[in-house]
């Protein structure tokens, strides 16, 4: 056998290539990215719960705040006492820390159960709220912004301008209480509280639902418009339609699959906004969720339901966060390597 | 794959050194040419003048009490001339109030949007030229804060330092300086590359002068347009805390408070809660279209 180099550097023999299959490959890529996620996410809960020390003795010694304006010194040191916050900074941080990531916060000073039961409690309350919102804002924003941006027509685009507009510059509760003026107290078509949440009816659930709703109405109405709008000028929106694919074929198979990607994004990006939001709008149609629970806390100031309802919503957020990058990975296949 | 290499060959030579020449002069003409900016722009100069001209346009103080006229409707509606927008159920005027309120809360957005600029951007400035240690530890932090929603963040503060106008700027200052860090860091990393910096730095100019003289200018359009969204937010976050009861205690003058307080008169006194809701809305309104001319007319031209 005559030894010719060929052209092919260091070519792998047919019988080496077959002894690594693919899935392996493919399993060690997934572990690795895995173990980056789960490292990002101990490494964010873990700055999370730092921040959060940070804020809650930064105004030194909290018991003096805790225990009231009018307190005198004795009780004072009985809370300093009671919470532990006469003990050295660094001693408090690490049980902070250890006690935290376990969920235990302490007993509500007002209620005199865990916090975190309290918190845990009210949380599904919220999540349904936000979860209905965001499937309004879903099916409302994506249609408008699909039309937006198929069609040429400038007085549609102009009313879909100002839609955008009142969803991100009118205060979330400016906005429910108009509603609620016109809706509730002038025609008297719907109930203006919903003080036991879903159960209180489809009418008096409409409008706490309706108010969060605007504005992911109006980002997700943004993105799909220009998302759409670039993505149909694409060259292979125009391969699709000479192979003779119909026209909803081509627009929700091709020309909408980048749009889900930023769609994605922007509700991973907008989340906290939209939990802040949350808070406003169970304060004003009475929605028995976190919000007003974290408010009341706030005034009384049950010092460990507050820190357990803020890091629960930090929880979420980054849940939420890691979910919609996971869904951004899988979505668009040119970043799946990393 | 245009058959022309540089866009601005395509141009008489004449046009292009006339618009390099003056780039300033372009953008500025840019902008007042949006009618909803320059109309919100002057809307926006009308309440700042009215908030400074308080103490001398307004026709009462903002806690005078009126006790003949408690929760008087305003003039059209069958009021008097004395009290053009009505009254609240001690009979303070709600234009006076109004017009008192407009001074806190200026005051608030405009201090705390600008802390907050001048604290992103240092950071940002920071993580970018430092990438690694510093860089990695404002990145950290820039995640961990944006886990916390506004309204939460500030609770919790409130919680431990009570709702002074201080606690109040500190909360509204540290919550907006993250889009800041992020959007100067990522500017930085991307100047640090370019040929004049580079050269600056072959050239033995010393990191300070870099910053000030390639770094600063180049992002600063960028932080304007982020600085009047933030005072937008920043008006928002304030009038949601003044909402929940949270935020300028009375009997100052504050419009969320006075939102708050007329909210339980809505369904005979609507004036009450209307106007500081209208207050509200308009100069938040006003901010954000002037943001969103600034980012249009901006970021083409020097991208």
């Amino acid at each position: 056998m005559t030894s010719v180099q060929v052209t092919a550097p260091a070519a792998v023999p047919a019988r080496a290539r077959a002894a690594a299959p693919h899935w392996q490959s493919v399993a060690v890529s997934v572990a690795r990215q895995a173990g980056r996620v789960v490292g990002r996410l101990i490494l964010v809960l873990f700055g999370v719960l730092t921040l959060l020390f940070v804020l809650l003795h930064s105004a030194g010694n909290p018991a003096a705040a805790i225990a009231g304006q009018n307190a005198s010194p004795a009780r004072v040191a009985q809370v300093s006492a009671q919470y532990g916050f006469n003990r050295p900074l660094i001693d408090q941080y690490g049980t902070f820390l250890w006690q935290s990531v376990r969920f235990n916060f302490g007993q509500s000073y007002q209620e005199h159960i865990p916090a975190t039961h309290v918190v845990l409690n009210l949380l599904p309350v919220t999540l349904e709220l936000i979860a209905l919102a965001y499937v309004l804002a879903l099916l409302v924003g994506i249609p408008l912004g699909l039309i937006e941006g198929l069609t040429r027509s400038r007085a549609y685009g102009g009313l879909m301008a100002v839609v955008v507009l009142i969803g991100q510059a009118i205060p979330v509760f400016a906005s429910g209480t108009i509603l609620v003026y016109f809706l509730s107290v002038q025609l008297g078509w719907l109930p203006s509280l919903a003080s036991n949440g879903l159960d209180s009816g489809v009418a008096a659930v409409i409008m706490p639902i309706a108010v969060l709703a605007l504005y992911p109405i109006s980002r997700i109405l943004e993105v799909t418009r220009s998302g759409v709008r670039e993505s149909m000028q694409e060259d292979y929106i125009r391969t699709a339609q000479s192979k003779g694919a119909g026209p909803w074929r081509v627009v929700s198979r091709h020309a909408f699959r980048p749009v889900l990607t930023a769609l994605v994004t922007v509700i991973g990006v907008d989340f906290a906004q939209m939990l802040s939001g949350g808070v406003l709008v169970e304060v004003i149609f009475a929605w028995p969720g976190l919000g007003p629970e974290l408010v009341n806390a706030v005034s009384v100031r049950d010092y460990p339901v507050v820190a357990s309802a803020t890091y629960c919503f930090a929880v979420i957020v980054v849940l939420t966060n890691l979910t919609t990058d996971l869904l951004y990975r899988w979505l668009d296949p040119r970043l799946r390597g990393r | 794959m245009s058959v022309i290499s540089d866009p601005l060959d395509a141009l008489p030579p004449a046009a292009v050194a006339a618009g390099l020449a003056e780039p300033q002069r372009g953008v500025v003409r840019a902008f007042f040419r949006r009618k909803a900016a320059v109309t919100a722009l002057v809307v926006l100069a009308i309440i700042v003048l009215a908030a400074i001209l308080a103490p001398v346009l307004a026709p009462d103080g903002p806690t005078t009490q009126d006790f003949g006229a408690q929760l008087a409707p305003p003039a059209w509606d069958g009021g008097t001339w004395s009290h053009v927008l009505g009254t609240d159920e001690l009979g303070r005027d709600t234009l006076s109030r109004l017009m008192y309120g407009a001074r806190d809360v200026l005051a608030l957005s405009f201090l705390a949007a600008t802390i907050t600029a001048v604290i992103g951007t240092l950071l940002g400035v920071l993580a970018g030229m430092i990438e690694r240690g510093v860089g990695w530890v404002v990145n950290w932090l820039c995640d961990s804060q944006l886990a916390f929603p506004f309204v939460v963040l500030a609770l919790v503060v409130i919680t431990v330092q009570g709702d002074s106008f201080g606690t109040l700027l500190f909360v509204l200052s540290i919550f907006g300086w993250v889009q800041y860090a992020r959007v100067v860091r990522a500017e930085v990393l991307r100047l640090k590359r370019t040929d004049y910096v580079l050269a600056a730095r072959g050239s033995g100019s010393s990191t300070a002068t870099i910053i000030r003289q390639h770094i600063l200018p180049n992002v600063s359009s960028q932080v304007l347009v982020l600085w009047t969204f933030s005072i937008a937010q920043v008006l928002l976050l304030e009038s949601s805390l003044s909402f929940l009861g949270l935020g300028i205690q009375p009997p100052t003058a504050d419009w969320g408070q006075m939102f708050a307080s007329g909210r339980a008169y809505l369904l005979e006194d609507w004036w009450y809660c209307f106007f500081p809701g209208l207050a509200i809305t308009i100069t938040i309104l006003c901010a954000y279209l002037i943001g969103r001319a600034l980012r249009d007319v901006l970021n083409p031209r020097l991208r």
